[in-house]
């Protein structure tokens, strides 16, 4: 068997704040090229202490992190930033310039890109993201979906192999959550890793293929997110609830072809007609 | 709970406009709240849904005369709590009628104890003592957070923070409630926690309470009535099973949908028969679904 | 580092009325202006943490305090020698200048003298929560809103502080550099953290002044009631009596008999 290569690595990772929390406890976690992958646990369960170890904004007390195999103890932030994007929560946070333009140019000027790269670069990001009516916009005047867009586009823009998303949907209504996940797979299915660090299990079911669950700063499990999802008892012990067709489909005892457990409108869907039409 | 006619409503709003310099529009007047009616009837739970930047903490915000007492603005039409206008009363009166807890928590705490936290309140109402002793201690347990009574807020989980300011809110004793999205942001822990003391307020008190939530799954077990708001409009209005029953004009909308509802609206057979919106209710549905 | 100053204990000082502790704070400020001398003004630094070590405050808080002072220090223990031409034993010189032993000295006393204050003003941040501070300062008259100004200051600070260092962890992800280059480019690097802490925190302090009225902040008819009671105890008394009493004295020795009047001896020289 050819293991799949491994883009992120962390090795028996620890990290205790100053204060003395221990909030990561020998976590050792591997994602895949090219996988979509869903970060889950409460707050307090060293989900974001985790994911700011991928990007160097912090380091291990003891353990490893490797990014596209090699070990990023002696890189900046800014190094590791060409290599992994990290879009954080709230996007006022990320977002300084005066124009969306500026605002999607900023990285590719720190990357060193000339004009013309850039003015390729800045098209296709606007056109994926819908911006192309912004450009001129200051950013921090724009709605909160208007934001959270420009601030993922600003680091979409330096196309980092690796993706890193701290809760992407919160505070979206539900049309602007699906077309931000869609343009999220649209780079997914073009070759970028995805990590989302989030709470909300209907995008974990409807998007990751892959799931770290974390809890009190050990990895409590990982693997595909189907199989994930359909231990419930093990949901329950992080709190966590699975999205309402989880619960419906084990409570019908609904099965998909391959016997995996379905986790979306459409495999439920496709579930219960075989099983209506049997 | 249908509106009680002889009663008077609790929230009355009559053809209210609401407009607002807008700095990404080069200080052009932008049309925030477009001619909304809305009648909230004492007692009642209204839940507001609507895409990101509809207007619905606007709305909120409107109701306790903060709009456009302290933002300044255009405002048109009318907004009376208990038959007062909101022109004629400026927010720190309307207080006693109308708490709000907002979607930010760090921004709503800004004492550094719990129990100052949910006194402050009645220390600007001048109460006494020895009776917000008891206001207090009740608020707290309401909520369940007495044991957090000396805690700094700062150094609170989320859902215990939100819970803070319930408290804060309670404490004061309002006939209206506002929740602007309360569990936003929050962890799934926390999440339960804050439904839970809403639940509580729903079922055990007789407040009327107005929640903004993106949950429709919370929604659909809590509300009496559900009403939609587009881009300033009030576009739909009803229970929430009038409301969730009617998928493709909230898929329009770019609101969420009950996922059980989304799913038996996919798969049933007659228009006619009528979708579960909570969990309880899919499992037997999709049983007996022909 | 955490920028949360009060810590919750139960001691001496921390039972002490608030205005007494202010008081103390006032006159250890008073103290250390009037004095002029390097012991005089070590023994002060003495009593400050005596106070805190009395008022059990971690070491690793008191550690902070230091931490915050050190740039200063750092600077008038450096500079002063150079830049002051005091005294006669010159020991080497800088810069064309000559530093002596008495500039020196004088530039750990000025240091210690800063310390003295910053040290002063923890006391009373230590060892009171902010509402109780609040609360001492409207009883000696300040009113309420300045009060609750002050006091909300002190809340967010930590906070501040806090969307600070995500702002530049949030930035330093998108590539800006922050330690690259020289003292004014990493200078004008430092440009769009400001932006975002300038927009976060409009757009936070709006939310508070929300807040701040939906909790009837402003309808206050008459007089505002206090959940906290404030009651001078007799211990209070006593100790306010010896602080000014001490104050008091120690002006009065200074000033009419030289006591601590010279940098490095205590009793006044006899010409």
């Amino acid at each position: 068997m050819v293991l799949p290569e491994s883009v992120i690595e962390t090795i028996d990772l620890k990290h205790v704040y100053e204060s003395g929390v221990t909030a990561l406890n020998g976590v050792s976690v591997s994602v895949a090229k090219g996988d979509t992958v869903a970060l889950i646990g409460q707050n307090g369960s060293g989900k974001t202490t985790l994911a700011k170890h991928l990007i160097g904004l912090l380091r291990p007390t003891a353990g490893e992190v490797r990014i596209g195999g090699e070990n990023i103890a002696d890189k900046s932030v800014a190094q590791i930033s060409r290599q992994v994007g990290f879009v954080f929560q709230n996007p006022d946070h990320q977002i300084f310039c005066s124009s969306v333009l500026d605002e999607l140019s900023f990285g590719l000027k720190t990357q060193g890109l000339d004009k013309k790269m850039r003015k390729e670069r800045i098209d296709d990001i606007l056109h994926r993201f819908k911006l192309e009516a912004y450009t001129d916009y200051p950013p921090a005047v724009l709605g909160f979906g208007l934001r959270r867009k420009v601030s993922l586009a600003s680091i979409c823009a330096m196309r980092p192999d690796v993706l890193i998303l701290d809760e992407p949907t919160v505070g979206l209504d539900r049309r602007s959550s699906v077309e931000l996940m869609d343009t999220v797979m649209q780079l997914n299915s073009e070759g970028h890793t995805i990590l989302i660090v989030t709470h909300d299990m209907r995008v974990v079911a409807e998007y990751t293929k892959s799931s770290l669950i974390l809890k009190g700063g050990e990895l409590l499990a990982s693997g595909p997110t189907s199989d994930l999802l359909m231990r419930f008892e093990l949901l329950s012990e992080t709190q966590i609830a699975p999205p309402q067709v989880v619960e419906l489909t084990s409570a019908m005892n609904l099965r998909r072809e391959d016997d995996g457990l379905p986790m979306t409108n459409e495999e439920f869907i496709r579930a219960y007609q075989s099983r209506k039409a049997s | 709970m249908k509106p009680d006619e002889g009663k008077t409503p609790a929230i009355s709003i009559k053809g209210l406009n609401f407009a607002y310099p807008s700095v990404a529009a080069g200080q052009k007047m932008v049309q925030i709240l477009k001619g909304i009616d809305l009648e909230i009837a004492q007692g009642e739970f209204v839940s507001i849904m609507g895409p990101t930047g509809a207007g619905k903490t606007t709305l909120c915000l409107a109701l306790n005369g903060i709009i456009p007492h302290s933002t300044g603005g255009r405002i048109g039409g009318n907004v009376e709590i208990f038959g007062k206008n909101t022109k004629e009363y400026k927010t720190k009166d309307l207080a006693k009628h109308v708490g709000i807890v907002f979607q930010d928590p760090e921004t709503q705490l800004f004492t550094m104890s719990v129990e100052d936290e949910v006194a402050f309140a009645l220390e600007c109402l001048s109460i006494e003592k020895s009776e917000m002793e008891d206001r207090i201690t009740e608020a707290m347990r309401y909520v369940g957070i007495e044991q957090l009574r000396k805690r700094s807020p700062m150094h609170l989980s989320g859902g215990q923070k939100q819970r803070v300011a319930i408290a804060a809110i309670l404490a004061m004793d309002p006939e209206i409630i506002i929740l602007d999205e309360p569990t936003s942001g929050l962890d799934p822990i926390g999440t339960r926690e804050v439904f839970r003391v809403v639940d509580e307020l729903r079922s055990r008190s007789d407040k009327t309470i107005i929640m903004v939530e993106h949950e429709s799954e919370q929604i659909a077990r809590f509300s009496d009535r559900v009403i939609v708001l587009e881009d300033g409009i009030l576009t739909m209005e009803g229970s929430p099973r009038e409301i969730f029953s009617a998928v493709e004009e909230l898929k329009n909308a770019g609101v969420s949908i009950p996922q059980v509802t989304e799913l038996a609206y996919a798969v049933r057979n007659s228009a006619d028969r009528p979708l579960p919106i909570i969990l309880d209710e899919a499992i037997p549905w999709f049983s007996r679904n022909p | 580092m955490n920028y949360d100053f009060y810590v919750a204990a139960d001691s001496p000082v921390h039972r002490m009325d608030p205005r007494v502790k202010l008081a103390i704070t006032v006159s250890c400020c008073v103290i250390a202006f009037i004095v002029n001398n390097i012991w005089a003004v070590l023994v002060l630094l003495g009593f400050l943490h005596a106070l805190y070590l009395i008022g059990k405050i971690p070491l690793k808080k008191i550690g902070m305090v230091w931490k915050m002072m050190l740039p200063v220090n750092i600077m008038i223990i450096l500079l002063w020698p150079v830049f002051s031409q005091e005294g006669s034993m010159a020991l080497f010189t800088v810069l064309g200048r000559s530093v002596t032993v008495e500039s020196i000295v004088r530039g750990v006393f000025m240091a210690a003298r800063i310390t003295c204050l910053g040290m002063a003003c923890f006391v009373l941040l230590f060892t009171t929560d902010q509402s109780t501070i609040v609360l001492g300062l409207v009883r000696l008259g300040l009113p309420y809103d300045w009060g609750l100004t002050f006091a909300i200051t002190l809340r967010y600070l930590p906070t501040f502080y806090g969307i600070i260092s995500m702002i530049i962890d949030a930035q330093k992800a998108r590539g800006l550099d922050l330690e690259k280059g020289r003292f004014f480019s990493r200078l004008k690097a430092y440009l769009p953290i400001l932006v975002s802490v300038i927009i976060t925190g409009l757009k936070a302090s709006a939310n508070l002044g929300n807040a701040l009225e939906t909790r009837a902040f402003g309808a206050t008819v008459g007089k505002r009631t206090y959940y906290r009671d404030l009651q001078m105890r007799h211990q209070d008394y006593t100790v306010l009596a010896a602080i000014i009493l001490g104050t008091v004295g120690l002006t009065f020795v200074r000033f009419q008999f030289g006591f601590a009047g010279d940098l490095m001896h205590l009793m006044p020289l006899q010409a």
